[in-house]
């Protein structure tokens, strides 16, 4: 039984559930934030879904099965959380995905929280102009350091079809940054 | 101005050379402003910590109801209390020997205290048969006086004064 499986395990009984979530958050409460940051790109949107994430993982905990890693589990919480709040915030304005996303670029490149770098700002536009499932699968790859199994998962792909986005998504990237 | 500038320059091209190389080694957030500039407020992970452990502490609060309304079993019980104390009432209260099986009761549970267990089996069975052959003299009483009351009544009323009071109490 590996550690992930013994936290799970105390997260699952009463009397350890507090402890254990204090040490769940610990390990991968600054991971989690950075996947959901860069889907919703501002820090107040990402420390609201955070905190969501959080407070749902607290409430299945008991019902997960552990059908696949508490970890990537938890990475599916976050991007479904993540997409809610912006389908919320679409319904909302009565705009379209694309534009909310622009808007929270707009409002990312104003921020205290982003050092506005012109170098960042090229690399957060080429990704902005990928395709969503390129942005995901790259931003999970290359920022999150996640595995194309666990990728797989998370966005219910096949793992090579992830991998072709994956490429498709560092040539892009190689092409307009680094030559 | 220029040294900035210089800076600037040299971390871009740091940066270039190590974009899409580096990978994994170091921490989440470092990783994030390095390549996408992207910063959090100082302490941010200790106290964003704090508050979600808040936030869970503040809706389990909500979420706790009363003991009684968690187990199913004393609502029950509850239920069984209130039907069987209802029903003991209205059948006391119907009774006009209220107060001979209220005291007959009274004097059988302080007798009840001198008796030895051994001995409680044989006592209970006493008490069962005598209240037993005391209610079933007591309605024979009863119907002895209806129907000797139901001589004084005209035949015309005689139906009504059966179905008030005769049924009434052969059915209690």
């Amino acid at each position: 039984m590996n550690s992930e499986d013994k936290l799970l395990k105390r997260l699952q009984i009463e009397r350890y559930k507090d402890r254990a979530f204090s040490e769940l958050l610990d390990l991968y409460q600054e991971r989690i934030y950075w996947h959901i940051r860069k889907i919703v790109l501002t820090h107040e949107n990402a420390n609201d879904v955070l905190q969501n994430t959080f407070i749902r993982v607290h409430k299945s905990i008991d019902k997960f099965e552990g059908k696949s890693s508490l970890h990537t589990w938890m990475y599916r919480i976050a991007y479904n959380e993540s997409i809610r709040f912006l389908e919320k915030e679409k319904r909302k304005k009565s705009v379209s995905m694309d534009e909310i996303s622009t808007g929270y670029y707009e409002q990312l490149k104003a921020s205290e929280y982003f050092d506005g770098e012109e170098l960042h700002e090229k690399l957060l536009t080429i990704i902005h102009e990928m395709t969503e499932k390129q942005q995901r699968v790259f931003q999970l790859k290359y920022f999150d350091d996640l595995s194309f199994r666990k990728i797989s998962i998370l966005l219910e792909v096949s793992e090579s079809t992830l991998k072709s986005s994956y490429y498709s998504a560092v040539k892009i990237i190689e092409e307009k940054i680094i030559l | 101005m220029k040294e900035s500038a210089k800076n600037k320059n040299l971390n871009s091209e740091k940066l270039e050379e190590n974009f899409l190389k580096e990978n994994g080694q170091v921490s989440a957030s470092t990783h994030h402003k390095e390549y996408l500039g992207m910063d959090v407020p100082k302490d941010y992970f200790k106290n964003s910590k704090a508050a979600i452990l808040e936030l869970i502490t503040e809706k389990e609060v909500k979420k706790i109801v009363p003991v009684f309304y968690l187990r199913r079993s004393f609502q029950v019980a509850a239920s069984l209390v209130v039907l069987v104390g209802l029903s003991i009432v209205l059948r006391l209260s119907n009774s006009d020997t209220i107060n001979d099986i209220s005291i007959a009761s009274n004097d059988l549970l302080i007798e009840s205290l001198f008796i030895e267990e051994t001995d409680m089996n044989q006592f209970a069975n006493d008490i069962v048969v005598n209240e037993i052959i005391i209610k079933a003299e007591v309605y024979e009483q009863k119907l002895e006086n209806i129907f000797i009351n139901s001589l004084f009544i005209e035949d015309s009323l005689i139906d009504s004064y059966t179905n008030n009071n005769l049924l009434d109490n052969m059915i209690l």
